[in-house]
């Protein structure tokens, strides 16, 4: 046993393929084939050429699981070393975006390199946690030190500002969400975290009131009443709860989904996905989508909790907050819970730069499991 | 090495516990949406998949009485504008603007509206107007053929005719109060979309045929209502009218035969009506004081209930002071001395018929006048007719005086319809009809022939004949200058102030009325005659007379009809055996 550790310790690092989850992977592919299937039907189940964005879909996770397998490769302090280099990265991206992105919806938020777009905003959710985790690691037990914890937050609200100015007000909360849950489990205080949650009451009502655009509240407002515009903003929305209530237990089909053909929902590939895949597979099938996504966050967080350092655990919540989070707005938006702001159901919706960041932070975790030390008092 | 952190289990607890909430609320959604809303959200989904498009049926032609077209159908085109497919606006605007009779501004505004997918730039265009588009070829405008109705003759019988507004429904008229039987019923195709949302061919569709519209036929005979349209225009211009009314009822069925009222409107172009108060038929929608007309009325109340006789006679008066202290002259406050009840209508004399009134009494006198249908619908089948007004003893608007004023037709209301339906119990012997201007109803499985409907017996065919006996003693010497020599008429004027908005009356403006029937010895038709401030003359007799001889006439002349005194007749310029058709 001692000669294990002293090896170890001699390595410092090592390569553990034994530890590798192979449930985190099969529950993310099968979230991916669940996405493919849905965003080919969704799509009026055409043929399957290279327009077809369930084929380009297909080829992104394929480059993502290769990206997947490559972050798992690495070990993963490496990228806690250069975790300034994708902060700084990610604020250049960011800030480029608002000066040469391309518009769409009113929204800055793509650049367009010929046919292929990238969205920064969903490669900053990955780098911020990351960023965070390597700040609030590096700080230890001195995280207990209030200008510790409002640093943190700067660190996270010069990149959210960055978002909101595009205007992306939803992937502001993602970013707002990953730094609640990491200041929770980081060695911070609770004090702290009260003194944020109350100081958000009017925060909310100064932001609402003076900070938030026209578009962004009555956007807000109008998944609570979307009836009081049936054709403009609150068009999906009745559309989504329509396909939701008329599915039943087992849906109507790969072909079936009440507003497949229909061309009904407008953006049924990303925002709606969702309402689409219970009209296709029914309550049934959102039973199974709820099971997987539960699945993959359990092992996510136990990651989480086994974690051996503070920066893989940093990490590892934040993933499952992005992941978590992303899919409780995204669900919820279409079950008119939520208000409809762009959130990618994660990876099931079509996009390569979500699919990429999301399957990178896979990788991510993985390579925390197979690269963490094992230290001696665990059995062995 | 520094002791690994452990993240204290509480936190994660925390964590924990907020996913489960948030997890918990999403499901909730999802199982309420699906299971307690299920069965009203599958109906919406079956909506949206399903479309209903609606197989418009043929509309119905409306005939006159001789089967001539007075409505029928064609198709036309409408030019429809794709937006997003619209290359150059400005350019197509400037091009359209003079064939489809719009601005170039308002047809541009309707081109870039960012709200719409396609708009219509102009309907029921001229075959002309569709050709020159078609040449112009001009990206995303389309032509889209619709029916369109059409009136052949314009404004002729309009009031009755009514219209067809741009959803292709009916509104007043006949085509308003015969919609639902001369537009047909619509069949229905239900049928799966396609993404494009069209219905697709042979899937699973299901129609159920339209049902084509009956073809009407009016009892408005067209060469009878030529005929009132064309004494009415000339009155109007004769006598400078705001406007009037001509009706000419056949007494015996209820039929109307002529039915004309201006100011009028032409139904090909009822868009461009700026005051929707024209579609109104004054006919049956104007309500007015008939002034010494009603006196014939009461007179048949008078003979009805056996208080006098044609040749009873009473003293005569210079005036009477009616209850409320009313000081009540004869027109022009002459004194006629004793007069019998006949010469109570040569002279129209105000205080010869409150005597009669007084002797029928109050009672018998209202339950009289609502025998005749005054103050009521008379159920005539146009849409919009008025009630007209009379007050009733213990009504709101009633007072004790109101009784003598009703006797010589003031202080109450009727429509002209109402007035020539009374008047015509009077002619065909005692019975009051319904009027009707619909008399075939023809749908495809089968016709319908609508019979003349007795509404009750007003008087005895005894008060008939003497009534009829006097008012043609009246024409042959009060109107002796508006006789149709060698015909007997039956005929009374009327001379009626307009109540003012502010109460009281205008001043130096009247309604000036006749009507009447004939020929005596069997009367054909009911006419009235009624000028709305006429300026060259107030009165009845003067201002109508001669319209009304005119009318009766040609009326004789085109139904041949003999004269009941030959000899009288040499003025006349046609003999009955040539004048069978006009």
């Amino acid at each position: 046993m001692g000669t294990l550790i002293t090896s170890l310790h001699a390595r410092g690092r090592t390569t553990n393929w034994g530890a590798f989850d192979i449930y985190l992977v099969v529950t993310t592919l099968v979230l991916i084939g669940f996405g493919l299937v849905t965003i080919w039907s969704a799509d009026g189940a055409r043929p399957l050429t290279l327009g077809n964005p369930a084929v380009r879909q297909f080829i992104y996770a394929v480059i993502g699981l290769a990206m997947m397998m490559g972050a798992t490769a690495l070990d993963y302090r490496y990228i806690k070393t250069f975790s300034w280099v994708f902060y700084l990265g990610t604020l250049v991206l960011l800030a480029g975006v608002l000066v040469v992105g391309t518009t769409s919806g009113g929204a800055t938020r793509w650049f367009q390199f010929g046919p292929i777009t990238v969205q920064p905003s969903e490669i900053a959710k990955l780098t911020v946690i990351i960023s965070l985790a390597s700040f609030v690691a590096d700080r230890g037990d001195d995280m207990r030190r209030l200008h510790n914890f409002i640093l943190s937050g700067i660190l996270v609200g010069i990149p959210a500002g960055l978002v909101y100015l595009q205007p992306d007000l939803g992937t502001t909360g993602v970013f707002a969400f990953a730094w609640l849950v990491m200041m929770l489990v980081s060695r911070t205080r609770l004090l702290y975290l009260f003194g944020v949650m109350l100081a958000a009451i009017p925060g909310a009502w100064v932001t609402w009131n003076y900070i938030m655009h026209d578009y962004m509240r009555e956007r807000l407002l109008i998944s609570y009443h979307p009836e009081s515009d049936p054709l403009g903003d609150g068009y999906n929305i009745l559309q989504a709860r329509v396909a939701i209530g008329s599915s039943g237990a087992i849906g109507h089909g790969l072909h079936g989904s009440t507003l497949s053909q229909l061309d009904l929902l407008r953006v049924r590939l990303t925002d709606f996905i969702f309402a689409h895949a219970m009209g296709m597979f029914g309550f049934i099938g959102a039973l199974a989508l709820f099971l997987t996504f539960a699945i993959l966050l359990w092992r996510m967080m136990q990651i989480g909790i086994n974690a051996r350092d503070n920066f893989s655990q940093l990490t590892a919540f934040g993933i499952t907050g992005i992941v978590f989070f992303q899919m409780f707005v995204n669900i919820g938006m279409n079950v008119g819970l939520m208000p409809v702001t762009g959130i990618p159901l994660p990876f099931v919706s079509v996009g390569g730069s979500s699919l990429w960041t999301l399957l990178a932070a896979v990788g991510i975790l993985q390579s925390i499991l197979i690269h963490q030390q094992r230290l001696g008092f665990q059995r062995e | 090495m520094r002791r690994p952190y452990a993240i204290p289990r509480r936190r994660i607890n925390v964590l924990f516990a907020a996913f489960l909430i948030f997890s918990l609320a999403i499901s909730y959604r999802v199982v309420s949406f699906q299971v307690v809303r299920s069965q009203e959200l599958a109906s919406e989904a079956h909506a949206i998949r399903y479309r209903e498009e609606e197989v418009p049926a043929q509309r119905g032609d409306i005939l006159d009485a001789r089967g001539r077209p007075l409505a029928t159908n064609m198709l036309s085109d409408r030019v429809v504008a794709i937006v997003d497919k619209i290359e150059d606006p400005r350019r197509t605007a400037e091009l359209l603007a003079p064939i489809i009779g719009r601005s170039v501004d308002d047809i541009y505004e309707r081109l870039t509206d960012p709200n719409l997918e396609w708009v219509w730039l102009q309907r029921h265009l001229s075959p002309e107007a569709s050709e020159k588009i078609r040449e112009l070829n001009l990206p995303g405008i389309v032509l889209d053929p619709e029916p369109r109705r059409v009136y052949p003759l314009g404004d002729f019988a309009s009031h009755v005719l009514g219209f067809v507004n741009y959803d292709y429904v009916g509104s007043y008229g006949v085509e308003g109060a015969y919609n639902d039987i001369v537009g047909g019923e619509p069949g229905k195709l239900i049928g799966e979309r396609d993404a494009a949302g069209n219905v697709i061919a042979l899937s699973r569709s299901t129609l159920d045929p339209p049902i084509d519209g009956a073809n009407l036929t009016l009892t408005i005979d067209s060469a009878v209502q030529r005929i009132a349209e064309q004494a009415l225009d000339e009155a109007i211009a004769q006598q400078r009218a705001s406007g009037g009314t001509v009706i000419i009822q056949n007494p015996k069925t209820g039929e109307i035969l002529a039915m004309a009222s201006r100011p009028s409107f032409d139904p090909n172009d009822f868009a461009d009506v700026s005051d929707p108060a024209l579609f109104n038929n004054p006919a049956i929608s104007a309500t007015y004081e008939p002034g010494s007309t009603f006196k014939v009325l009461v007179m048949a109340l008078g003979l009805e209930t056996g208080v006098v006789t044609p040749d009873t006679t009473w003293e005569g008066a210079q005036y009477r002071i009616i209850p409320g202290g009313a000081r009540v002259t004869n027109a022009l406050e002459q004194d006629f001395g004793p007069e019998t009840m006949t010469e109570v209508l040569q002279h129209s004399s105000n205080l010869g018929i409150m005597w009669v009134a007084d002797l029928v009494n109050q009672d018998r006198f209202y339950r009289g006048l609502v025998s005749f249908g005054i103050g009521q619908q008379t159920g005539i089948d146009l849409a919009a007719e008025s009630d007209g007004l009379l007050p009733l003893p213990g009504g709101p608007s009633w007072t004790p005086a109101s009784f003598y004023t009703h006797s010589f037709g003031q202080g109450l209301a009727v429509t002209p319809i109402q007035l020539v339906n009374a008047i015509s119990s009077l002619a065909n012997g005692g019975n009051l009809m319904k009027p009707y201007v619909v008399k075939k109803i023809e749908r495809a499985d089968g016709t319908e022939v609508v019979e003349p409907q007795v509404v009750r017996r007003v008087v005895s065919e005894h008060t008939a004949q003497q009534i009829t006996e006097m008012l043609t003693t009246v024409m042959e010497t009060t109107y002796q200058r508006f006789q149709v020599p060698g015909y007997d008429i039956a005929a009374k004027t009327g001379t009626a102030q307009i109540p003012s908005p502010n109460g009281g009356y205008e001043e130096d403006a009247t309604i000036a009325s006749m009507v009447g029937y004939g020929p005596s010895q069997d009367p054909q038709f009911t006419v009235l005659v009624k000028l709305d401030r006429p300026q060259q003359t107030p009165w009845g007799e003067t201002a109508c007379g001669p319209t009304f001889q005119k009318i009766f006439q040609e009326l004789f002349l085109l139904y041949g009809i003999p004269p009941s005194n030959p000899d009288a007749a040499s003025g006349v310029p046609v003999t009955p055996s040539t004048s069978s058709t006009p």
